[in-house]
């Protein structure tokens, strides 16, 4: 489950885990097939270093996840919300 | 390395404390004791011992090497024949990835083994005080791909030299662009500077200009050409 491995990358990478929150959203997403949408819920402290300079770390998780999935195409939408 | 003390009744106590509560195996910390402690006499004047504990690099590489198989664990194509093996020398942890399938975690351009060194990176600066840095590579494909950029600098070069003209090379990583750059000061009639922003930031390779000192790089972040402005929109 990418929602495991998810969990699991952003877990490591925060000053708290434990207000580490990932849910799947329903949500449909306009593009054609439609992308798998997670919102990831973070400690204020942890919401800069999970996006990253430039968006360089919220990048890197999703193009691991894509790599994990065995995607060619990024189909994965990361929404960061404190 | 990160340093803390620990106090309990006794040293081995403290000790036996630090490995359970950090989850410390042998090799991986070493401790200085500062104060064995003291029963006293009928409780009087009793002390606690206390011991300074000094995590060793061996245990930041094990952290790091676990991280990696755990992350990898969740592919889809699971590697089962997955060869994790790390080293460390400085403040840096080499890990060298080896096994069937393995070409999807490298990446168009090496993305992929880019994003798993940079979020490794920031997992195990979670957990130690000194700076370290995490890099990776996937069977010999970072042997391969600095051959290859070398061989591409000389053909550019070649070019330069016999047309009189500039020539521009795709954009690359900083650790490639180094490459080039290395490459061309040791060829002369040529000269090479970077320009553009991250992550489109790539290298020119120009006739050597008299008079000037041979290598030089634009300031990162300077101006950004109409150029920049069109690759980063795109």
């Amino acid at each position: 489950m990418m929602k495991d491995a998810l969990e699991f990358i952003i877990k490591g990478i925060v000053k708290h885990p434990e207000d580490v929150r990932v849910s799947r959203s329903d949500e449909k997403t306009p593009d054609s097939p439609p992308s798998e949408l997670y919102d990831l819920r973070l400690h204020v402290e942890d919401v800069g270093q999970v996006i990253g300079k430039d968006g360089r770390t919220i990048k890197s998780i999703n193009i691991l996840l894509n790599a994990l999935a065995g995607q060619k195409e990024e189909k994965f939408i990361l929404r960061v919300q404190r | 390395m990160k340093e803390f003390v620990v106090s309990a009744k006794t040293v081995e106590e403290a000790v036996d404390s630090v490995k359970r509560e950090n989850g410390f195996r042998e090799g991986e910390f070493e401790y200085r004791v500062e104060d064995p402690g003291s029963r006293g006499f009928l409780k009087i004047g009793s002390r606690n011992a206390s011991i300074s504990v000094i995590v060793r690099t061996e245990y930041y590489v094990r952290k790091v090497k676990e991280f990696i198989e755990t992350v990898l664990s969740f592919s889809k194509y699971a590697p089962q024949s997955l060869a994790v093996k790390a080293e460390h020398r400085d403040a840096k942890i080499f890990v060298h990835l080896d096994g069937a399938h393995l070409g999807r975690m490298i990446g168009k351009h090496g993305k992929t083994i880019s994003a798993l060194q940079h979020l490794a990176t920031i997992f195990i600066n979670r957990i130690t005080d000194t700076k370290m840095t995490v890099l990776i590579d996937v069977g010999d494909y970072k042997d391969r791909r600095k051959e290859l950029i070398k061989r591409i600098a000389r053909n550019k070069a070649l070019t330069v030299i016999q047309t009189g003209k500039s020539v521009q090379l795709d954009p690359m990583f900083a650790f490639e662009r180094r490459i080039v750059h290395e490459t061309i000061k040791s060829i002369s009639g040529v000269q090479s500077f970077s320009k553009g922003l991250e992550p489109y930031r790539y290298v020119v390779i120009e006739p050597e200009k008299k008079g000037r000192r041979k290598h030089r790089t634009s300031p990162k972040g300077g101006v950004i050409d109409f150029e920049d402005h069109r690759s980063q929109a795109g």
